[in-house]
């Protein structure tokens, strides 16, 4: 699998194939083709929600950044990381 | 070639899995099996005596399908024993199997049949649009409060029903139980009487990979109570995880750690005893 750089977009996979409901602050996502459910934290959530597709790996990292006030380069590497793992996972999909 | 079928008038019959215990169970002496139509579906429910094939018969009256009788599979057994004491000089237990395993069983023949409705009614809940349908052994708590534990944990409660009923603890006959989404309460009808009866869910211990004995976050009981929903086929995946959310809103989640049939009522008692 190639690796994500923080130029990559990746837009969350929807329905049909995902469920997801938030339940205080964290996400369960029911994966039909896999019949797997996932637990995202808040953390994760805040990431999941952004990754529409409109912005870039750092785009969502920014955007994070400024609304938690945090580095913007301490944030892209978790973001990156999670990333990652929800398109190992096949939660999310690699647009560019 | 032949397109699907549509469904029976009498409905479409429950299908039965075959076990090398169904064998044996069917080995037994049997005197009929009824078929009684409940929603879509089919269910067959056999006896072991003329006397209560015919009040199954009765009790089942308007949902009878007579032209399946036979014709279904023995979804439900029921035997009742003998007046006469058993070698022990016990008088045998009356039961109620699904499938091969027994899932009611009592001295009175009169509460047996009112868990057989309850067991066969809850049949179904593989339709229902409207509530959740979980599986799992439920206990209501002085009347106030349910306790849901996992449905393998019914057996081992039912067999302490009596114990329990002493601790002001009534373990409900069925395995699936109807959940308002709406308001997290548990919708048991009540045979013989209109309207049902509504008690809120309270505790809720669901299986998880550790097993250990401890509080969840809602968002981690809702992931471990999705597959305990047997109706998710009929509501679709975001419809059962929106109303899981919504239900459990007031619920306590809990691990079920592997326990005795002691350890299960000590912790239902500990609970709320």
């Amino acid at each position: 699998m190639d690796d994500l750089t923080p130029e990559a977009v990746l837009r969350r996979r929807g329905e049909p194939e995902l469920a997801w409901v938030e339940v205080e602050g964290e996400l369960v996502v029911y994966d039909s083709e896999r019949d797997a459910l996932h637990l995202l934290d808040p953390a994760g959530t805040a990431v999941w929600k952004l990754l529409d597709g409109s912005r870039s790996i750092r785009g969502t990292s920014k955007h994070l950044a400024g609304a938690f006030g945090n580095p913007v380069e301490d944030v892209l590497a978790d973001v990156l990381g999670f990333a990652r793992r929800l398109q190992d996972l096949g939660l999310a999909v690699r647009l560019s | 070639m032949t397109g699907p079928q549509p469904a029976p008038a009498g409905g479409k019959p429950l299908p039965q899995r075959s076990t090398p215990c169904l064998a044996r169970l069917n080995a037994l002496e049997w005197t009929a099996t009824l078929a009684v139509r409940v929603d879509r579906w089919c269910v067959g429910v056999r006896a072991n005596s003329e006397e209560a094939a015919a009040t199954v018969d009765a009790l089942f009256a308007p949902a009878r399908v007579p032209p399946l009788d036979g014709v279904v599979a023995p979804n439900f057994s029921v035997r009742v024993a003998s007046a006469e004491p058993a070698r022990t000089g016990r008088r045998d237990l009356h039961l109620v199997y699904r499938d091969h395993e027994i899932v009611a069983r009592r001295r009175d023949t009169t509460r047996l049949l009112d868990d057989l409705v309850a067991l066969v009614e809850a049949t179904a809940h593989l339709a229902e649009t409207e509530m959740l349908a979980v599986a799992g052994a439920a206990v209501v708590v002085d009347g106030a409060h349910v306790v849901l534990l996992p449905e393998q944990q019914h057996r081992t409660l039912l067999m302490h029903a009596e114990r329990l009923e002493r601790l002001e603890l009534r373990l409900l006959p069925t395995r699936s139980h109807r959940i308002d989404p709406t308001t997290g309460e548990l919708v048991i009808r009540r045979s013989g009487v209109a309207g049902d009866e509504t008690i809120p869910l309270r505790v809720w211990f669901v299986r998880t990979p550790t097993g250990q004995e401890s509080r969840l976050r809602r968002a981690q009981g809702v992931q471990a109570a999705y597959p305990t929903i047997v109706n998710q086929a009929a509501l679709g995946p975001q419809a059962t995880l929106r109303m899981l959310a919504t239900a459990s809103e007031s619920v306590l989640f809990h691990v079920a750690p592997a326990m005795s049939s002691g350890d299960v009522v000590a912790t239902v008692q500990r609970l709320f005893g």
